[in-house]
């Protein structure tokens, strides 16, 4: 019987955590960035010390996050004075982003790929990096950071 | 405004819509909460949001309850 590639307890902390972070961002959904902070908070694994060497920490994602906000109003000429979550109370309860889920889903072809048993943080880092919707790149270069450059620490 | 349509890139035009669905749904809220706070009925809120009394009550009579705010669900003032 084949071994079944499961989420390392690691990987289920940087889940339950990015889901975490959204919730209290009061945001709609959990997005690949909320992970993408999940994974740098985590300063014991691999994965959050590639991203700490880059100077991405969990306060350099959120503030690269808010910008990419602004400027993605801003290219459809809306201008605001301050952050969305000035507008008002936030949702309750996200739901995962479809870019979210698509990480999850390349992070275990991260594994599966790569021969390793189980999936690890390192690889749901992979699997977001390796997105092309869910404003990854978009935020990673506001932050100044080449995603391919960072996925090839891995 | 020079112009409302500054992209026209897709990718980034859908992206900013999720963002201002964000937007008008934390304005909602906000806007619901200070109505019913002034002492505005389901059916008044629901009249202006273009909206059934219904869908106001699915959407926040559970966030309103959990802030303990009372809710007046009839027409009369």
């Amino acid at each position: 019987m084949p071994d079944r590639h499961r989420f390392t307890k690691e990987a289920q902390r940087v889940v339950a955590d990015g889901h975490r972070r959204a919730q209290r961002a009061g945001a709609t959904a959990v997005e690949p960035r909320h992970l993408l902070a999940a994974i740098a908070a985590d300063g014991g694994t691999a994965a959050g010390r590639t991203l700490a060497t880059a100077g991405l920490d969990p306060e350099t994602i959120d503030e690269a996050a808010g910008r990419d906000d602004r400027a993605l109003l801003a290219a459809v000429g809306v201008h605001l004075d301050g952050d969305i979550a000035k507008a008002g109370p936030g949702a309750s309860k996200p739901r995962f982003a479809p870019a979210t889920k698509r990480a999850l889903e390349l992070s275990y072809k991260a594994a599966v790929e790569r021969g390793d048993k189980d999936i690890g943080a390192e690889h749901v880092l992979l699997g977001v990096l390796g997105l092309d919707t869910g404003r990854v790149r978009e935020i990673l270069e506001t932050a100044g950071i080449a995603p391919d450059e960072l996925a090839a620490k891995l | 405004m020079e112009t409302l349509i500054a992209t026209t890139d897709p990718a980034e035009g859908l992206a900013a819509v999720v963002r201002l669905r964000e937007l008008a749904d934390r304005l909602e809220r906000e806007h619901v909460d200070r109505a019913v706070r002034a002492g505005w009925s389901l059916v008044q809120i629901a009249e202006v949001l273009g909206v059934s009394r219904q869908a106001v009550q699915k959407k926040h009579a559970k966030r309103l309850k959990a802030d303990g705010v009372q809710l007046r669900g009839g027409r009369r003032a």
